[in-house]
C-alpha cells in the first residue's frame, strides 16, 4: 500500500501489511469562519481490530468517519489509511483507495435502485474491471443469505435484505478496512442484531480492519476499542 | 470504458421521462432545421441544374432602349451554335369589364432555345408555336397563347378575342409552364406570348417604348463566357447591353429565396436553442435525482470521469437520438413539400439530398445539446460521497458551478456559433432570442428568490402556489422560458405587421396617386390630361419627363470597378430610368447636401440619392458620366438628395438640372390624384384613348403587397407558433418533473386537513403565477422587439398595439394553465392514504 496510487483501472495493492490501518496525527477539521468540528485528534488503530466510535449527534464522528475514508480534507493534522498518506491525493486517487481498500456501510443501504442485488453487490468490482466480478458477487450474497434474492431490485427488498446487499457490497472486493456509518440505526431491534452480528463475522473472516460510528451503547462490548468523539476531541472508553 | 458501458446501461433503466421529452423537443427542431436547409438546398441545386432553361439560353443580352443593330446579330449568330431573339413588353390586358396587367412576350421560331413550352391542348405540341402565332400581313386579332392565370381573370375560352397592350388578340392555347419565367416577379404577371412581329409595331419600335429586347445564345463547345464575353465586348464596346447567364440570372429568385430560408433557419435554430436549454434542464433535473446513485458509484471508486462518461453518453444517446430522428424526418418532410411548394414557385424545385445538409443540421443539434449538457454533467461529477452518510442525508449537496464548467460551456457555444449557417447579422438576431431567452430565465429565478417572502402576505393557497415555484425554481425558469421565446416572437411578429399595414391603409393609400402611368408620348400629354381632370373637380395629373440611360463612370471611375454594398447596386447596373427638372419637383425627396440647382456652374448638373452617394464614396463636385441611347453625357454632381423611397411619390436615384442631349427622343411618366371610385373608370377610358400608354392602379399594387404581406405573415406566425409548440415537450417535462413533488405535497397538506378546493386553488395559483410571468415580459420584450423593427428596420412610425397584445398574452397565460389542469385535478383527487403506501 506504499506504492503510488496510479488513477487507471489497475488495482492498487497494500504492499506492507505491518503498518496501522488508520494512523491519525493531530488532526483538526474547522468549517468556515470558525467552527471546530474535530480538535487535535490523533489516533491508531491496528490491522484486524474492531473499533466502534460513539457521541452525541454534532461531535465529531461521522467527520472523523469521513476524514479516514478520504471524503472530507482535514484542516491540519496528518492522515494514513492503510499505510497510505492521503493528504495530498486527488479526487480519483482517493476514489482508487476506496474502491480496492475500503468498504463502507452505511445507515440507509444506499442501493442503486436501478441495478438489481446482484448488480450492486458486483458494483466496486466492476468498476475495477475485475474478470469473475459477478461470481464473486453472487458468493457474497449467499454468504449473507440472499441466494434467492439476487435478481431482485432494492425496492423489492425488506430493509434488513437491503443492508445485507449493502454489506455484501462493501466486502466484495475483500477490503482491508470497513467503514460503517450507523449501519443498525435504520433497522428493528432482531434485524439489527442479525446485521451485526453478519458483520462482525465476516469482517473477523477476512481480518478486516472495522470502525464503526454508532448509537447503539448495547453492542459495545463486542468491539475491541471503544472511543468517544466529545466536542470535536477523542476519548478512550474501552480497549480489550 | 467498459465499467462506463455497463453503468451506463443500468440507468437506462430509470425512468426516462424526462429525457423523451427533452427528445422530442429536440426532434421538432432537428426538423425543422433540416427541412429549412434541405430545402434550401434543393432549390439552388434546381436553380442550377435548370439555369439555362430559366434563362433561355447560356446568355441573355438585354437592350431596354434601342435594336439590335444587323451587325451585332450577325456577330452573336456567328459566335453561337444556336440563337433565339425576343420581346418582352408589358401592359394591360382587356376583355370585356375586366382588366390585368400583363407581360407580353414576342417569340422566333427558335423559342425555347431549352426546355419545353407545355400548353393545354397536346395536339399542337408538334407544330411550332411561331407557325401557329403568324400572323397574316400584320392583321389582327393576332394568335396568342395566355397563361391559365390570365384566363382565369380574364374568363377567357380558346377561341376568344381580347386586347393586350393595345394590340387585338385572340386566344389559341393556354400555358401551362413558362420555360423561362421573369425571376424579377415573383408572384408572377400573367404571360402573352404572341409572334416576335405582334410586338414590331411602330408603338414598340419608338425610342423610350416599354419593350426590351433579347437575344439568348447557345455558346459553342468549349467556349465559356469567360472567353465569349471579352470577345464580345471587344467587338461592341458600347453595346450597353445587360449580360445574364445561368449563375447571375436568378439574382431576385435566389435572394429572396435565402432571406426566408435565414430566417426560417433563424427560427428553426431558436428552436433548437429552446431544446439544448431543454436537455440541459433534464439532464440537470436527472442529475438531481441521481446524486445519490453518483455519489455511491463515487463511493465505491468511480471516478468524476467515470461519471462524466456515463451521464455524457446518456445525454448523447436521447439527444442525438432526436436530432437523428429529427434529421430523416426533416429530409422525408422535404421530400413531401418540395413537389407541393414548386407550384407556388417562379421556377422548378426538385428535391435532392444532400449528405452534407443532413450532417450539418444532425451536428448543429448536437452541438447545443453538447453546450447545455456539459455545465450539469461537469457540477454534478464532483458530488462528494459525505452526502451518504446519515448526519448530511437532508443537506442540499449539488456542488456549484466552477469556472472550468463556465470555460467548457463557453467554448461550446463558441463552437455552435461559429458552425452555425447563417450571416453574421442572423447571427446577431439569434443572440437577440438568446438575450430573450436568458431575461426571461432570470426574471423567473429573481422571481422564485423572493416568492417565499411574497408568499407571507397572501392567502394559503398562493402562498402554497408561490413556495411550489420557489422551490422549484429551475424547472420552471425553463418552462416559463421555452413558452415566453414563442409568445414574444408571436407578438413581435404580429406588432410589427400591424404597422406595416396600418402605414399602407393610413399612409400611402392616401398619398399615392391613384394611378400610375409609363410610356406617355409628348403629344399625349394634353390628352391624358382631359381624360383625368375630367373625373373631377378636384383630379389633377403630374407628369415627368422619362429616359433611359446608365451610368457609366463616376468620379471617373468606371461603374463596374465601384464597390457597391449590395443594397445599392441596383444604381449601378443596366439602365436606370432618369429625369430633368428646373428644381420646381424633386417627387418625394429633399436636398441634403449641396444646391440644386448651382447658377455658378456652366453645363450639365446632376443630383444623387444621399445613401447610394455615400455608399460609393461620390463627394459634390465629382463628374458623372452618363451613357443615354448610346450617346455618352457628363454632368457635375451638385447635390445629393435624402428620398423618401416609400412615399410612393415617383423618385428617382439620378436627377439632372435639364435635357441632356438637345431633340433626344424621350417620354413622360406620371401620376393621377382621383378619387379611388375614379381609378378604374379613367384607367379604362385612358386604355382605350391612348392604349401604349401602361396605367398602374395603385390599390391593386398595395393590395398585392397587403396580399404578400399577408402570406408572409401567415409564414412568419406558423413559425412563431412552431416555436411555442417546439417549447411546449419542455413545459411538459417541467410539469412532470413537478408532479411527484405536487403529488408530495397535496397529500401532506390532505392529510393535515386541507380541503380539495385549497389544493386547486394552490395549483391554479401555482400555475396562474408561472403563466404570468411567461406572458408579462414576452408581450413586453415583444412589443419592444416589434418596436424596433419597425422604426429602425423598415423606418416606419411605430403604433401601439397593446389591444392585440392582450388578447395574445390571455390566450397564451389560459393555454398554460389548460396544460396544468391535469395535474391540478390529479393533486385534488389523491388519495392520501394510497401515496403514503407507495411511498
Amino acid at each position: 500500500m506504499n506504492n503510488a496510487l496510479t488513477t487507471d483501472n489497475t488495482p492498487t495493492v497494500a504492499a506492507a501489511t505491518d503498518t496501522p490501518a488508520i494512523h491519525l496525527s493531530h488532526v483538526a477539521l474547522t468549517f468556515p469562519p470558525a467552527v471546530e468540528v474535530i480538535k487535535d485528534v490523533n489516533l491508531t488503530i491496528p490491522r484486524g481490530r474492531h473499533v466502534a466510535l460513539i457521541g452525541r449527534s454534532g461531535s465529531g464522528k461521522t467527520s472523523l468517519l469521513a476524514i479516514i475514508g478520504g471524503l472530507l480534507k482535514p484542516s491540519g493534522g496528518q492522515v494514513q489509511t492503510l499505510g497510505q498518506p492521503i493528504n495530498d491525493l486527488d479526487e480519483d486517487q482517493l476514489a482508487l483507495l476506496r474502491r480496492d481498500n475500503i468498504g463502507v456501510v452505511f445507515q440507509h443501504f444506499h442501493l442503486l435502485e436501478t441495478m438489481t442485488a446482484l448488480e450492486n453487490t458486483a458494483l466496486p468490482l466492476e468498476l475495477g474491471g475485475h474478470p469473475n466480478a459477478l461470481a464473486r458477487a453472487k458468493e457474497m450474497l449467499a454468504a449473507v443469505g440472499l441466494t434467492n434474492r439476487m435478481s431482485h431490485f432494492p425496492a423489492q427488498l425488506s430493509g434488513g435484505e437491503q443492508q445485507r446487499v449493502a454489506i455484501a457490497r462493501a466486502f466484495v472486493s475483500t477490503p482491508p478496512l470497513l467503514l460503517a456509518d450507523e449501519p443498525t440505526g435504520n433497522l428493528d431491534d432482531d434485524t439489527s442484531e442479525q446485521v451485526l452480528h453478519m458483520l462482525l463475522d465476516i469482517g473477523k473472516q477476512n481480518n478486516t480492519t472495522m470502525l464503526f460510528v454508532t448509537h447503539n451503547n448495547t453492542i459495545l462490548d463486542r468491539f475491541d476499542e471503544v472511543w468517544e468523539m466529545k466536542n470535536g476531541t477523542l476519548h478512550t472508553m474501552q480497549v480489550k | 470504458m467498459q465499467a462506463a458501458g455497463i453503468l451506463f446501461r443500468r440507468e437506462l433503466r430509470g425512468k426516462k421521462g424526462l429525457f423523451l421529452f427533452a427528445a422530442g423537443t429536440m426532434l421538432l427542431a432537428t426538423t425543422a432545421l433540416t427541412l429549412v436547409l434541405s430545402l434550401s438546398y434543393s432549390f439552388e441545386s434546381s436553380l442550377v441544374a435548370q439555369g439555362r432553361v430559366i434563362l433561355g439560353g447560356d446568355v441573355d443580352l438585354r437592350l431596354s432602349q434601342r435594336e439590335f443593330s444587323a451587325a451585332e446579330y450577325d456577330w452573336i449568330k456567328q459566335n453561337s451554335t444556336a440563337l433565339s431573339h425576343i420581346r418582352i413588353s408589358r401592359g394591360l390586358a382587356v376583355a370585356g369589364e375586366n382588366s390585368q396587367l400583363i407581360r407580353i412576350k414576342g417569340i422566333d421560331e427558335q423559342y425555347p432555345l431549352f426546355g419545353e413550352l407545355p400548353l393545354r391542348t397536346p395536339s399542337e405540341r408538334n407544330t411550332p408555336h411561331t407557325a401557329v402565332l403568324q400572323t397574316t400581313n400584320g392583321q389582327t386579332p393576332a394568335p396568342a397563347y395566355i397563361s391559365e392565370n390570365l384566363a382565369l381573370l380574364l374568363e377567357l375560352e380558346e377561341g376568344d378575342i381580347f386586347t393586350a397592350a393595345g394590340i387585338t388578340l385572340q386566344v389559341k392555347n393556354f400555358i401551362i409552364n413558362e420555360p423561362d419565367p421573369d425571376p424579377r416577379l415573383w408572384a408572377g404577371a400573367p404571360l402573352v406570348l404572341v409572334n416576335k412581329s405582334v410586338l414590331e409595331g411602330e408603338s414598340f419600335m419608338r425610342p423610350g417604348a416599354l419593350v426590351s429586347r433579347h437575344i439568348r445564345a447557345v455558346l459553342p463547345a468549349g467556349e465559356t463566357l469567360k472567353t465569349w464575353e471579352p470577345k464580345l465586348n471587344t467587338a461592341f464596346p458600347d453595346g450597353g447591353w445587360r449580360l445574364r447567364t445561368p449563375e447571375n440570372s436568378q439574382g431576385t429568385v435566389r435572394r429572396i429565396a435565402n432571406r426566408m430560408r435565414d430566417f426560417l433557419a433563424l427560427a428553426s435554430l431558436a428552436a433548437i436553442l429552446l431544446a439544448g436549454i431543454g436537455c440541459g434542464n433534464a439532464l440537470s433535473a436527472f442529475l438531481r435525482a441521481r446524486m445519490r446513485a453518483i455519489a455511491v458509484i463515487k463511493m465505491v471508486g468511480g471516478s468524476a470521469a467515470l461519471i462524466r462518461r456515463i451521464y455524457l453518453m446518456l445525454a448523447t444517446l436521447f439527444a442525438a437520438g432526436g436530432a437523428l430522428i429529427g434529421a430523416m424526418a426533416g429530409m422525408g418532410a422535404m421530400f413531401i413539400i418540395a413537389p407541393l411548394l414548386s407550384v407556388y414557385l417562379p421556377t422548378p424545385l426538385v428535391a435532392e439530398w444532400s449528405t452534407i445538409t443532413f450532417l450539418r443540421a444532425l451536428l448543429t443539434a448536437l452541438a447545443m445539446t453538447a453546450a447545455f449538457a456539459a455545465p450539469p454533467i461537469l457540477r454534478f461529477a464532483r458530488i462528494n460521497p459525505l452526502t451518504l452518510f446519515a448526519s448530511s442525508a437532508n443537506e442540499d449537496s449539488t456542488p456549484a458551478n466552477d469556472w472550468q464548467d463556465r470555460a467548457v460551456t463557453g467554448a461550446a457555444f463558441v463552437l455552435v456559433a461559429l458552425a452555425l449557417p447563417l450571416d453574421w447579422d442572423k447571427k446577431i438576431m439569434l443572440l437577440g432570442i438568446v438575450v430573450i431567452a436568458a431575461v426571461l430565465y432570470g426574471l423567473t429565478l429573481v422571481f422564485a428568490a423572493v416568492a417565499q417572502r411574497l408568499g407571507n402576505y397572501l392567502p394559503i393557497a398562493w402562498r402554497w402556489g408561490l413556495l411550489a415555484i420557489a422551490r422549484n425554481r429551475r424547472q420552471t425558469a425553463a418552462g416559463v422560458m421555452s413558452f415566453g421565446v414563442g409568445i414574444c416572437v408571436l407578438i413581435a411578429i404580429i406588432n410589427t405587421e400591424n404597422n406595416f399595414s396600418a402605414r399602407i391603409d393610413d399612409t400611402l393609400r392616401q398619398k399615392a396617386p391613384a394611378l400610375y402611368f409609363m410610356g406617355i408620348l409628348p403629344d399625349q400629354h394634353q390628352p391624358l390630361e382631359e381624360i383625368v381632370t375630367a373625373q373631377s373637380a378636384q383630379a389633377s395629373l403630374r407628369v415627368i419627363p422619362f429616359i433611359r440611360g446608365r451610368i457609366h463612370s463616376i468620379g471617373g471611375t468606371l461603374a463596374k470597378d465601384i464597390d457597391a454594398p449590395p443594397g445599392e447596386q441596383w444604381i449601378l447596373r443596366g439602365d436606370r430610368g432618369l429625369t430633368w427638372t428646373d428644381g420646381s419637383y424633386i417627387g418625394g425627396s429633399r436636398v441634403s447636401e449641396g444646391v440644386l440647382w448651382d447658377d455658378s456652374i456652366d453645363g450639365l448638373q446632376a443630383s444623387f440619392d444621399d445613401e447610394a452617394a455615400h455608399a460609393f464614396g461620390i463627394e459634390i463636385g465629382d463628374t458623372l458620366e452618363l451613357n443615354i441611347l448610346g450617346e455618352k453625357v457628363t454632368a457635375v454632381i451638385t447635390n445629393f438628395r435624402a428620398i423618401e423611397w416609400q412615399s410612393f411619390d415617383i423618385n428617382f436615384a439620378i436627377l439632372l438640372s435639364e435635357l441632356p442631349l438637345a431633340g433626344l427622343p424621350h417620354t413622360f411618366m406620371g401620376g393621377a390624384y382621383l378619387e379611388r371610385e375614379d381609378a378604374v373608370p379613367a384607367q379604362k377610358e385612358i386604355y382605350n384613348a391612348l392604349p401604349n400608354i401602361v396605367p398602374i392602379n395603385t390599390a391593386v399594387v398595395f393590395d398585392a403587397i397587403q396580399n404578400l404581406l399577408l402570406r408572409a405573415s401567415i409564414l412568419l406566425k406558423a413559425t412563431a407558433l412552431f416555436l411555442i409548440f417546439s417549447g411546449l415537450p419542455m413545459i411538459f417535462a417541467t410539469l412532470i418533473e413537478n408532479r411527484r413533488r405536487r403529488l408530495a405535497t397535496a397529500t401532506t397538506l390532505r392529510l393535515l386537513g386541507a380541503t380539495r378546493a385549497v389544493i386547486i386553488k394552490a395549483g391554479i395559483a401555482e400555475f396562474m403565477v408561472m403563466a404570468l410571468l411567461a406572458v408579462i415580459p414576452a408581450a413586453l420584450l415583444g412589443a419592444f422587439a416589434g418596436r424596433t423593427i419597425t422604426t429602425t428596420i423598415f423606418e416606419l412610425e411605430w403604433q401601439s398595439q397593446w389591444q392585440s397584445i392582450a388578447v395574445i398574452a390571455v390566450v397564451s397565460a389560459l393555454l398554460f394553465l389548460l396544460l396544468g389542469a391535469a395535474d391540478i385535478a390529479r393533486a385534488a383527487k389523491q388519495a392520501p392514504f394510497a401515496m403514503l403506501r407507495n411511498e
